[in-house]
């Protein structure tokens, strides 16, 4: 893309494993059923279609936990302006989206298992129209956004 | 009670009751909710003779219980306004008191039910952010002289000038909106669900006699039953159109909006003009063709709500949109002049044709693999899905004016969606890596009733343009 200020703010590394465990949300009942009819079809089917089974669900669950976090984590970006909020991110379709800061009604920070262990937290960005996350920031980072959002969204908004 | 007309400056009035009529209201909710008991009493009774007196009996006693009732809960519900809120205290038991404060009340709304009506009186649903269709606090019976006292009292006065802009729709106008309701094809599948009851109770009579079995023989019983399907889900859109809309209006009292409208229900709401971030344009299939739309608002905090709750015009000439919009919504109001929409390059075509019609196509060639009768929906569906795609092609379109926002998008029912520019809640630009090989790219948009409208597959120099045009302004970066 060409825009002439892309958000410079990156995620911490550690995001990658976080992406990676939520791609674990999917990846496991997958192998389970794929491998459990695999094996279902070994007597009935040629013998290369469990193999090929096998072999795909295999491709796709490295592609869900190595790949597409590693790339999420390489797209994101973020940067907050007096003015505007900046967030660029996607794997296949890269979004950039800009929210104006006097549109924020509330900012959140959240926690969950996986990111307490990875040491992360997220930030939710609360508007009239819907929400925005930035996924995995490191908790002084994450604060530190939140009261910096919070502080600029006190202007008056005609809601 | 005359104190607190001679003290308009301070927001009180004294706790007070309901018109009598809500006692009635109260008891007939009873009435109401016990029918079905009273039903299984009766039912249980007969069986062990005796039904007259059970029937007289039973009548008698519930009667006697939902009036009493009726009347203790009217005697226990009070509002009062003191200390800068509405209080309304409810319940006999356990009393309830909901308190608003009248900074966070946007508007004291009007429905008058049938009971309403024949006492002459209004329920009041008091209006906050946050609250859904019904109120915070809801009056069921207040009469007209109270309400108007209450308002006075919320620094929320009716409105008082007589020649103020109006839109009614008319009686003929009416008879439109039903022939051309858009519910028509959301109403199809219920029509079809109920079929599919019908074949089982057919099912059960007879083993194989269902439905499904005959019909393929029957191809006339097939498109009788069809016409039979449409008739009905129309005649029911129909009704439910007229029910919605009868008696619509709007008129403008300055920076609020008032729309009436309802035919058993008759409702009246109020909405301040600064809330309107941007209307939603409807073009429906039965509409378009005729030049006639119809005209949602968009605002905070009812985006929950009905369609039919926030209607500004429920039939509307487009050529016209620009002038109602700006005697009604003038943020909104354009030049009247034809819109100049940019739109998708002529290499979009097939981005918007392809996708869906491959799909479409290896659908019914998995069906017809399935189930070879399914045949004939090969070339149908698919012709069907590239005619959707070329008419979603059609439609895309984004214009911005010095304070406006467009955005044009939809196949069989084209939308188009006017945003206050200044007023959005964000903006995206989106491209995958398909698109940024081919030079295109996606825009969207989320208006504070968190609607939110998508072009895609722009020229990637307009979508830019178009991005770099709706940021608030720049400064330099501060944290990031």
């Amino acid at each position: 893309m060409t825009h002439d200020s892309e958000p410079t703010g990156r995620l911490p590394s550690q995001a990658r494993l976080l992406f990676a465990g939520r791609s674990l949300g999917w990846a496991v009942p997958l192998v389970l059923v794929a491998f459990t009819g695999a094996s279902a079809l070994e007597t009935e089917a040629p013998g290369w279609v469990p193999t090929a089974i096998r072999v795909a669900t295999v491709l796709i669950v490295l592609a869900g936990l190595v790949l597409e976090p590693q790339r999420r984590w390489r797209n994101w970006r973020y940067e907050l302006r007096d003015e505007e909020i900046d967030l660029r991110r996607g794997v296949l379709v890269v979004t950039r989206t800009l929210i104006p800061t006097i549109r924020v009604q509330h900012v959140d920070t959240q926690r969950t298992w996986l990111s307490d262990q990875l040491g992360l937290r997220s930030v939710v960005i609360h508007t009239a129209g819907g929400s925005h996350r930035i996924p995995a920031l490191r908790p002084d980072e994450a604060t530190l956004i939140r009261d910096r959002i919070a502080q600029l969204a006190q202007r008056p908004d005609d809601v | 009670m005359s104190d607190e007309r001679e003290q308009p400056a301070a927001p009180t009035l004294a706790a007070r009751r309901l018109h009598p009529a809500g006692a009635v209201l109260s008891a007939l909710d009873d009435v109401r909710n016990a029918l079905f008991s009273v039903v299984v009493l009766i039912v249980l009774g007969s069986q062990s003779g005796n039904l007259g007196t059970i029937l007289v009996l039973l009548g008698v006693v519930g009667a006697a219980i939902a009036v009493a009732t009726g009347y203790l809960r009217w005697r226990a519900e009070t509002y009062e306004i003191a200390d800068a809120a509405i209080r309304h205290r409810h319940g006999v038991i356990s009393p309830d008191e909901t308190v608003v404060p009248l900074a966070r009340v946007h508007s004291i709304d009007v429905a008058q039910g049938p009971i309403q009506r024949i006492f002459g009186v209004d329920e009041l649903h008091v209006q906050t952010a946050g609250g859904g269709e019904k109120g915070e606090i809801v009056l069921r019976a207040v009469s007209p002289a109270e309400t108007a006292r209450l308002r006075a009292a919320a620094g929320l006065p009716e409105a008082t000038a007589t020649d103020l802009p109006e839109w009614r729709l008319s009686p003929r106008g009416l008879i439109l909106v039903g022939l051309t309701a858009p519910q028509l094809g959301m109403l199809l599948p219920l029509v079809g669900g109920a079929f599919a009851v019908g074949n089982d109770l057919l099912g059960q009579q007879g083993a194989r006699d269902t439905l499904a079995d005959r019909l393929p023989t029957e191809t006339g019983a097939i498109l009788l039953l069809i016409a039979a399907a449409v008739l009905a889900a129309w005649l029911l859109s129909f009704l439910g159109s007229l029910v919605a809309f009868a008696g619509f209006s709007v008129t403008r009292d300055g920076d609020h909006l008032r729309i009436h409208r309802g035919f058993l229900q008759r409702r009246a709401t109020s909405v301040p003009l600064r809330r309107v971030h941007a209307v939603s344009v409807a073009e429906g299939p039965f509409r378009r063709p005729f030049g006639l739309c119809s005209v949602r608002l968009e605002t905070a905090g009812h985006g929950s709500e009905a369609a039919a709750a926030r209607t500004l015009f429920p039939l509307l000439p487009i050529a016209g949109l620009d002038a109602q919009l700006a005697s009604f919504v003038p943020a909104l109001a354009g030049t009247g002049a034809p819109p100049a929409f940019t739109r998708p390059p002529r290499r979009a075509i097939r981005r918007y044709l392809l996708p869906g019609t491959i799909t479409v196509l290896l659908l019914a060639i998995a069906a017809t693999v399935a189930w070879a009768v399914a045949w004939p929906a090969i070339p149908v569906l698919t012709a069907l899905a590239a005619l959707d795609g070329l008419a979603r092609y059609r439609s895309a379109g984004s214009q911005l004016d010095s304070s406006r926002l467009l955005l044009r998008r939809g196949s069989i029912t084209r939308r188009t969606l006017i945003a206050r520019r200044t007023r959005l809640q964000d903006h995206s630009f989106a491209q995958s890596t398909f698109q940024n090989q081919a030079d295109l790219a996606d825009i969207s948009i989320t208006v504070a009733s968190g609607t939110s409208s998508k072009v895609a597959h722009l020229e990637a120099t307009d979508a830019t343009t178009l991005f770099e045009r709706l940021r608030p302004g720049r400064s330099s970066p501060s944290l990031g």
